[in-house]
C-alpha cells in the first residue's frame, strides 16, 4: 500500500471515530501530528482499532508510544504489510 | 459465603488452590488468544518470582514500580510482591501517541515519591524506560518482568494483616503524587463488603468475571486480581488496548466464557454502545450476566437505561444487572453498591430547590419545574458508615446535601510518608471524601465534588496540572486559566477557561483556542470540550487574588462567564432533558439498528 492509500485510509478512520469534522481531516497531510487530529487518547486509539481491522494487523504498544506524527502512523501501517 | 478465609492475600495467593483447585485466572494477549493459569500454578509461578526478587536483595517493606502491560506478567509479578511483603507500585505503561516526555516525567515523580528500589517492567518497554534510572536517584535497576525466574525458592516473612500490601498514586497532581496506603487488612475488608452475601454474593463455584480494566487502577487492580483470589473466583483478563480499539471484544469474551461480572467506568458502557453493530447485538449472549458495575465517574443514567434497554432486549441481559457503586482509592476500591436484586434506582428532585439550598426534595405528581436525576449507588457495606457533613462541620440530615465523609475497615491509613495531606484528608478519625451527596433511605447519591478534580474516562486529573500546561500558551495570561469539568453522556467534559490580553479579533481568538487546545493535547492527552477566552479580570477570585474554580465552573455553567450560547445546563448533575438529548446522541446508531 503506498502512501497516499495509507492516508485515505487514516482519513476513512478518523471519520468514523469523529462524525462530523470531515472539512477537518480533510487537512490532514503526512506532516500533521497527532496532537493536529484534536482527538482524546481513547478516540486516538479507536482510530487505530479501525486502521488495524482495515489492514488486519495489530500494531506493538510500544511502537504506538512512540507515534507522533501521520508519517510515523503511515510507516507503522506499511511495516504490518510486509 | 460472607468473607474469605484469607486474612491477606499473600496467604490467598498461597492457599487459595486448597480450596478451589480447578479455579484460575485466564490471559489474553493483544490478539485474544487465551492462557489459563489454575491457582495452584499461580502458586508455584509467584513463588519462583518472589524467589527472584529476593535474590536481587529486595526484602520486606522495600518498594518496586511496575510498568507491565501483558495482564499475566502484571498479575504474576504483582502477586509474588504480595507474598514476601515487597511493595509494589503500579504505575500505568505509556498508551496513547505523542506525548512520551509528559509520560517519562510522571513517572520519575512517583518513583522518587515512592522511595522505589527496582523498576519492573515489560520487555518490549524497556528503552523507553532507561532514563528513570538516572532520573529516580533511589533507583537501583530496571528489570524485565519475563526475567524473573529465580533458581532459589523464596523465604517468606510473617505477612501481618495490618502490614502494607501496595501504594496506589492514583490521587495527587503530577508534581505531587501521592500514594495512598492500601494494607492486606483494607483488601481483605472491601473484598467482604463487595463479594461477601449481603452484597453481591459471589459463588466461586458458579461465579466467572472478565475484565479489560487497567491493572493499575483500583478498579482493576482490587476489583478484578486481588478480591478475586481472596474469594476463589475464576477470572478472564483482557489487555485494556484490545478493549479500547476493539469494543466489542469486551462483550464477545463475556459471551465466550458465560461469564457472570464485570465493571467498568460510564465511558466504557457509552464507547460500547457506540461501536456495536447489529451482527455483534446478534451474537452476543449476556444471560449469565449478573452484574455490570459502573464506578469510577459520575454515572449517566440516561446512558445506563439505553444501555439496558438494548442489551436486555438483543442479548438477554437481566434488567437488573447494571449496578451503580461508590467509591475511591482512599476507602481500597467501594463503599456502597447497589443491591444486586433491585433495578438502579434514580431519585428525581426539584431543580431549583436542590441548587439553590442542597435539598434533595422528590418531585411529586404534577410538578412542572425544572428536574435533577441523581443515581442511587446503593447502601453502604456492613461495617462502614457515611455521614454528611456541612462545611462547617455540621451533620447535616437526609436528603440534604454536603460532604460525604467514610469510616470503616477499608479505609486507608493515610498517604505513604505524607503526614500533612493524610492530616488533611480526615476529620475526626472521619476520610473526607471530597465529595458532594446525600444519603436518603439508608442509599448514597454522589451528586458533585468539592475538591478540584477533572475524571475524564474513569482518569483523574488536577486541575492544577492542565491550568499550568495551558499558561505555557503564548498570550495566555499567567496564573489566570481555571480548569474544571462539565457533565457528559459518556465521560466528565473538561472545559478551559483562560484571560488573555492578546485578543483583539475573532481570528486571534481561534488561533489562541487551536494552541491551548494542542497544548493541552500534547501534554496532558485530553481534547478540551470547551475553551472560553474572557477579558482580564473577568475570571472569579477572591479578595486575596486567588482563582476561584467552583465558583467559575458555576458561572460557566449557567452562562455566565462571558460564554456565548453555552451547551451546558444544570448543576454538577445534568439535567433530565440534557442527558437524554445527549445519550440519544451516542445510542442513535445502536438503536437504528435494532429497528431493522
Amino acid at each position: 500500500m503506498d502512501e497516499a492509500k495509507i492516508l485515505d485510509l487514516i482519513k476513512e478512520a478518523l471519520n468514523d471515530v469523529a462524525p462530523g469534522r470531515e472539512a477537518d481531516f480533510a487537512k490532514v497531510t503526512l506532516t500533521s501530528t497527532i496532537e493536529d487530529l484534536g482527538l482524546d487518547s481513547i478516540a486516538t486509539m479507536e482510530m487505530v482499532g479501525y486502521l488495524e481491522e482495515q489492514v488486519d494487523a495489530t500494531f506493538p504498544d510500544e511502537d504506538l508510544a512512540k507515534v507522533s506524527s501521520i508519517m510515523d502512523l503511515t510507516a507503522l501501517v506499511r511495516a504490518s504489510q510486509t | 459465603m460472607n468473607q474469605t478465609p484469607f486474612s491477606t492475600v499473600a496467604e490467598a495467593v498461597a492457599h487459595v488452590a486448597d480450596h478451589w483447585p480447578e479455579n484460575g485466572y485466564t490471559f489474553q494477549d493483544d490478539a485474544g488468544v487465551e492462557t489459563f493459569y489454575p491457582f495452584g500454578q499461580i502458586e508455584l509461578d509467584t513463588a519462583q518470582r518472589a524467589g527472584a526478587m529476593q535474590a536481587m536483595g529486595l526484602k520486606k517493606g522495600d518498594r518496586i514500580g511496575l510498568v507491565i502491560i501483558e495482564p499475566e506478567q502484571f498479575v504474576l509479578t504483582f502477586l509474588a510482591a504480595l507474598r514476601v511483603g515487597i511493595i509494589p507500585v503500579p504505575l500505568y505503561p505509556p498508551l496513547s501517541m505523542g506525548n512520551l516526555d509528559a509520560y517519562a516525567q510522571r513517572t520519575t515523580n512517583i518513583l522518587r515519591n515512592a522511595n522505589a528500589r527496582v523498576l519492573i517492567a515489560s520487555g518490549r518497554l524497556q528503552n523507553l524506560l532507561w532514563s528513570q534510572v538516572d532520573a529516580v536517584p533511589s533507583l537501583d535497576r530496571l528489570v524485565k518482568a519475563d526475567d524473573l525466574l529465580a533458581q532459589d525458592a523464596p523465604t517468606f516473612p510473617d505477612i501481618k494483616p495490618d502490614d502494607i500490601a501496595f501504594l496506589q498514586y492514583t490521587s495527587g497532581s503530577t508534581s505531587e503524587p501521592k500514594g495512598v496506603i492500601v494494607t492486606h487488612d483494607n483488601l481483605v475488608a472491601n473484598a467482604n463488603g463487595v463479594m461477601g452475601g449481603h452484597s453481591v454474593g459471589i459463588d466461586p463455584d458458579k461465579d466467572l468475571g472478565v475484565s479489560w480494566l487497567p491493572l493499575y487502577h483500583d478498579m482493576g487492580l482490587i476489583g478484578f486480581v486481588i478480591s478475586p483470589i481472596l474469594w476463589g473466583m475464576q477470572v478472564v483478563f483482557m489487555p485494556t488496548m484490545r478493549f479500547i480499539k476493539r469494543p466489542g471484544s469486551w462483550m464477545d469474551t463475556i459471551t465466550k466464557h458465560k461469564a457472570t461480572t464485570s465493571f467498568a467506568p460510564n465511558f466504557a458502557y457509552a464507547l460500547l454502545a457506540k461501536k456495536a453493530k447489529p451482527a455483534m447485538l446478534d451474537r452476543w449472549d449476556l444471560s449469565h450476566m449478573r452484574l455490570f458495575g459502573c464506578g469510577a465517574e459520575p454515572i449517566n443514567p440516561a446512558t445506563m437505561r439505553a444501555f439496558t434497554e438494548v442489551m436486555s432486549t438483543r442479548c438477554g441481559m437481566s434488567r437488573n444487572a447494571l449496578m451503580p457503586a461508590y467509591g475511591m482509592a482512599e476507602a481500597t476500591l467501594a463503599i456502597a453498591l447497589k443491591p444486586v436484586a433491585d433495578h438502579m434506582r434514580t431519585n428525581l428532585v426539584k431543580a431549583e430547590l436542590f441548587q439553590q439550598e442542597g435539598k434533595a426534595d422528590p418531585i411529586d405528581e404534577g410538578y412542572q419545574g425544572q428536574v435533577l436525576e441523581h443515581v442511587s449507588c446503593g447502601p453502604c457495606f456492613p461495617l462502614h458508615q457515611v455521614r454528611v457533613r456541612a462545611e462547617d462541620g455540621r451533620l447535616l440530615p437526609e436528603g440534604q446535601e454536603g460532604e460525604l465523609c467514610l469510616k470503616g475497615p477499608s479505609v486507608t491509613p493515610g498517604y505513604f510518608e505524607n503526614p500533612k495531606a493524610t492530616a488533611a484528608a480526615f476529620q475526626d478519625g472521619w476520610l473526607r471524601t471530597g465529595d458532594l451527596g446525600y444519603v436518603l433511605d439508608g442509599e448514597v447519591y454522589v451528586t458533585g465534588r468539592i475538591k478540584d478534580l477533572v475524571i475524564l474516562n474513569g482518569r483523574n486529573l488536577h486541575p492544577q496540572s492542565i491550568e499550568w500546561e495551558v499558561a505555557q500558551v503564548e498570550g495566555v495570561r499567567k496564573g489566570n486559566v481555571v480548569a474544571f469539568s462539565r457533565p457528559g453522556a459518556a465521560s466528565e467534559e473538561l472545559v478551559i477557561v483562560l484571560e488573555s490580553r492578546a485578543t483583539k479579533t475573532e481570528a486571534d481568538r481561534l488561533a489562541l483556542r487551536q494552541n491551548v487546545q494542542k497544548q493541552v493535547l500534547r501534554k496532558m492527552s485530553v481534547n478540551p470540550a470547551d475553551i472560553v477566552i474572557v477579558d482580564v479580570g473577568m475570571l472569579p477570585k477572591t479578595s486575596s487574588g486567588k482563582l476561584q474554580r467552583r465558583k467559575t465552573r458555576q458561572q460557566y455553567l449557567t452562562h455566565g462567564v462571558g460564554h456565548e450560547g453555552s451547551r451546558t445546563a444544570g448543576s454538577s448533575a445534568s439535567t433530565v432533558t440534557l442527558a437524554r438529548h445527549m445519550a440519544k446522541g451516542v445510542w442513535s446508531r445502536t438503536k437504528a439498528a435494532l429497528r431493522k
